[in-house]
């Protein structure tokens, strides 16, 4: 067994909030069917395309998303595919679907259901909404369930709209949690035999990413309801009076050439000289080297002034003489990197992050995102490129159900 | 044993030595799947995570943050003086009866106390261990730090957040700390389990928190390397929906994120606006057609919403098959969604608080009822541990606590 979950069959009929937690089992080695229906009018509208090809198999999603994954193309509204389906998951370890209860229902696909065609499965179902919430049938986005997660309402300037996270992190907070309740159920079926459903709502897992900066306790405890905080720390001005103290109020900075992003930890001792060093090293100090400053009290009554030498600081130089500067007195500056920033990091490419993906029938090499994790005995990989749709159809049918 | 019944993670045990947010969350769900996770920490050295953020009074007790006692649930704790020959022998005591061993310090922590991995494989030759530095255990950055506040900004999600017009968006949420990587964690460490169940053998993970948070974004990462364009702030648009976006309703600071999938969602739209003359365009048939209006579209919707109430209009919308969603907040989960709270929050009492309230697991198990227990007190479990894991007579006990191996 050279990958970890190397043996495991999951089949998986999961629509976009799904497809990265088979994503995470598929690099990790398991055996991962996606069916697909050509008719469905999602499944041919999910670009970016590459090069603009509006065909689903150059879909940008569908290369990221279905790494390692084979195809097999069914539409279940027809009586014989749906039989093919039901054979496929008697033959599977693993069924994912992200249908909502009463969707499964109508096609046959209940928790019951399924059970009833493979005993010892194991389930896994990502729905919007808990199953006992009222909005449990309704039609969700990822930006929808963002925004009723309460993640949307602190992200952004407080004058504008709540913005979306960028890269769809919702279904991607739901798949992680999806996967790893799969995996716990897998471990469990492999001791006792015994699969079970598993199921999480997206709604919830996303909502626990407010689990700090708009802690319940903020609300049950002060009445404080956080908003948008802007440039600033999600910390500064909204929390009660013993959570004022930040020093630094602002976390985001523009440089010569982009934005970076400080977080400001001045606990260590040494960590405000280190700040005023840094400052020294170009000049930038102004009056901040004067002792008094050294007083974390005073420097709270200067938080403006403080701001005001770091901001101009930072306008002089660009994001890597920032970034390297900084980090080589510890203190925590990152740039905002743009996908091509992170393409030409050192760190990045020394460690091997970036994955070169043959693509045979355009006959190219493509740069994919690389292993999340390093597992050092059993290494995550890409063995092979998102399948055309259905080009694993006859061979699964042959192969599991001996057709 | 007691009458629980077995947990899917019973028998599994974790030496963690995780503090702050993420190492802490990924060993959550262990935890409350039946695993025994023990907290090693130290009074000497606070996890900070204990006395930050949401507190119910100023003073300093180390056991009522709201934040701390919502990424612990279901663990014990024992404190150590690591600092100490003695208490560093404990903790490999501990360690030689773990299956994990988890940590996220940055830099060469665990080496520095000789539980870097090829010296617990010397303690316990199938020890998985995980550590999760900021970028990685090696390469020429290896010791550049960031935390859930900037790690966003250089994996590339803060890139892409954020109208176009505007500057980014700081986040409001410590991001990193709560998606990719105690989630990818707590998932690698499962993998690792496997794989030691079938084949006898442990390994060492290696979770650079840049890189897990950079494998969230999607396919933003190709459309750089496959097609050449570097994404760009999206604001509250798609890819491959329009309309896509948040509107304003009646109220202060009140909005609705509305998207619109298909045709048959949008002509659903416009007959609840009553067809109005501006949307009977034949380029608004297809989803590049609306894109290419899609902020003078935009701006008809706002005009439509702006003067409704939230809930009420993402109900109607949601009947009509539109997916919609009220902008909700933290009062708002607590107050106005029954089903989230009900599904999901729960509220602890507390020998220093009436009660604290906290997220309940997010992952729901057939015939499984997690085992939820409250966040352990510094050094709750340090007695039992000692005198029931570890064999110590209550004397032995006494005696390390005199000399402040224990604390």
């Amino acid at each position: 067994m050279n990958q970890s979950l190397s043996g495991i069959k999951i089949l998986d009929f999961s629509g976009p909030a799904g497809f990265y937690c088979s994503k995470l089992l598929a690099d990790l080695g398991a055996e991962v069917v996606i069916v697909e229906n050509p008719s469905d009018e999602l499944f041919n509208n999910l670009g970016p395309y590459y090069n603009d090809i509006k065909d689903p198999n150059y879909s940008l999603y569908r290369w990221h998303f279905h790494t390692n994954k084979k195809s097999v193309a069914l539409n279940i509204s027809n009586p014989k595919d749906k039989e093919t389906l039901d054979s496929l998951i008697k033959h599977a370890d693993v069924f994912i679907d992200t249908l909502t209860h009463q969707e499964a229902n109508s096609l046959d696909l209940s928790m019951e259901n399924v059970r009833a065609l493979n005993p010892h499965i194991v389930h896994t179902r990502i729905t919007g909404f808990p199953d006992n919430s009222e909005y449990s049938g309704f039609k969700y986005t990822d930006m929808t369930v963002l925004a009723m997660s309460g993640l949307m309402s602190i992200t952004g300037f407080p004058e504008d709209p709540p913005n979306q996270m960028g890269g769809e992190q919702a279904y991607h907070m739901a798949s992680l949690n999806a996967a790893i309740g799969t995996m716990i159920s897998i471990l469990e079926r492999e001791l006792t035999g015994t699969g079970k459903d598993v199921s999480v709502s997206i709604q919830e897992c996303a909502s626990m990413s407010t689990l700090q900066t708009a802690n319940f306790n903020y609300y049950t405890w002060h009445g404080i309801n956080r908003g948008r905080n802007g440039l600033n720390h999600p910390f500064s001005d909204q929390g009660p009076s013993y959570d004022k103290d930040r020093n630094f109020p602002r976390v985001l900075y523009e440089s010569k050439d982009g934005w970076v992003a400080h977080a400001a930890h001045l606990a260590p001792p040494g960590a405000w000289k280190n700040f005023v060093k840094w400052l020294s090293d170009y000049d930038s100090q102004q009056d901040l080297d004067d002792p008094k400053f050294e007083n974390h009290e005073t420097r709270n009554l200067f938080q403006n002034h403080i701001n005001d030498v770091m901001k101009s600081h930072c306008a002089k130089l660009t994001k890597q003489e920032i970034y390297h500067s900084a980090q080589k007195l510890k203190i925590l500056v990152i740039p905002i990197n743009s996908v091509k920033d992170l393409t030409e990091d050192e760190q990045l490419i020394y460690r091997g992050y970036f994955e070169k993906v043959f693509h045979k029938d355009l006959n190219t090499e493509i740069t994919y995102p690389g292993a999340p994790y390093q597992m050092k005995k059993t290494p995550w990989k890409i063995k092979s490129p998102a399948p055309k749709v259905g080009e694993n159809t006859q061979q699964i049918l042959n192969e599991w159900l001996n057709q | 044993m007691n009458n629980q019944p077995q947990l899917p993670l019973s028998g599994i045990r974790i030496a963690d030595f995780g503090w702050m947010i993420a190492g802490p969350l990924a060993t959550r769900v262990f935890g409350n799947f039946g695993a025994d996770v023990i907290r090693i920490e130290s009074t000497a050295r606070i996890d900070e995570i204990r006395v930050v953020g949401a507190r119910p009074f100023k003073e300093e007790s180390p056991n009522v943050a709201g934040v701390f006692n919502d990424i612990n649930t279901s663990k014990r704790s024992i404190t150590l003086n690591l600092g100490t020959n003695e208490g560093l022998e404990l903790a490999k005591q501990i360690i030689q009866i773990s299956d994990v061993v988890s940590n996220n310090f940055r830099g060469d922590r665990m080496g520095k106390w000789g539980l870097d991995y090829e010296n617990l494989k010397k303690i316990k030759p199938d020890v998985i261990l995980i550590s999760m530095p900021t970028s990685g255990s090696d390469g020429p950055h290896k010791e550049y730090g960031g935390n859930g506040i900037n790690i966003i900004a250089g994996a590339g999600i803060s890139g892409i957040t954020g109208f176009p017009e505007r500057p980014p968006v700081g986040t409001g949420s410590l991001y990193p700390d709560f998606a990719g990587n105690p989630n990818h964690a707590a998932l690698a460490i499962l993998a690792a389990i496997r794989h030691r169940n079938h084949t006898g053998e442990g390994q060492f993970i290696d979770l650079s928190q840049t890189e897990s948070t950079a494998s969230l974004l999607g396919t933003n990462f190709l459309e750089y390397t496959a097609n050449k364009i570097v994404p760009e702030r999206l604001g509250n648009s798609s890819n491959h929906m329009s309309p896509h976006g948040v509107f304003p309703c009646e109220g202060k600071d009140r909005w609705i994120a509305i998207t619109i999938t298909n045709n048959k969602e949008w002509h659903q739209l416009i007959n609840l606006m009553d067809n109005p003359m501006w949307a009977n365009n034949p380029d608004f048939e297809t989803f590049e057609g609306r894109k290419k209006s899609e902020s003078e579209i935009h701006k008809h919707i706002q005009n439509w919403t702006k003067n409704q109430k939230e809930y009420p209009l993402m109900k109607l919308l949601q009947s009509n098959g539109i997916p919609a969603g009220v902008i909700q907040t933290t009062k708002d989960l607590l107050e106005n969604d029954p089903g989230f709270t009900e599904s999901h929050v729960h509220e602890f009492s507390h020998p220093e608080v009436d009660t604290i309230t906290v997220h309940k697991e997010t992952i729901n198990i057939s015939n499984t009822e997690p085992i939820f227990k409250r966040a352990p007190l510094i050094g709750e479990d340090t007695d039992q541990i000692l005198n029931n894991l570890l064999g110590l007579k209550e004397s032995d006990i006494n005696d390390l606590y005199i000399r402040e191996i224990l604390k």
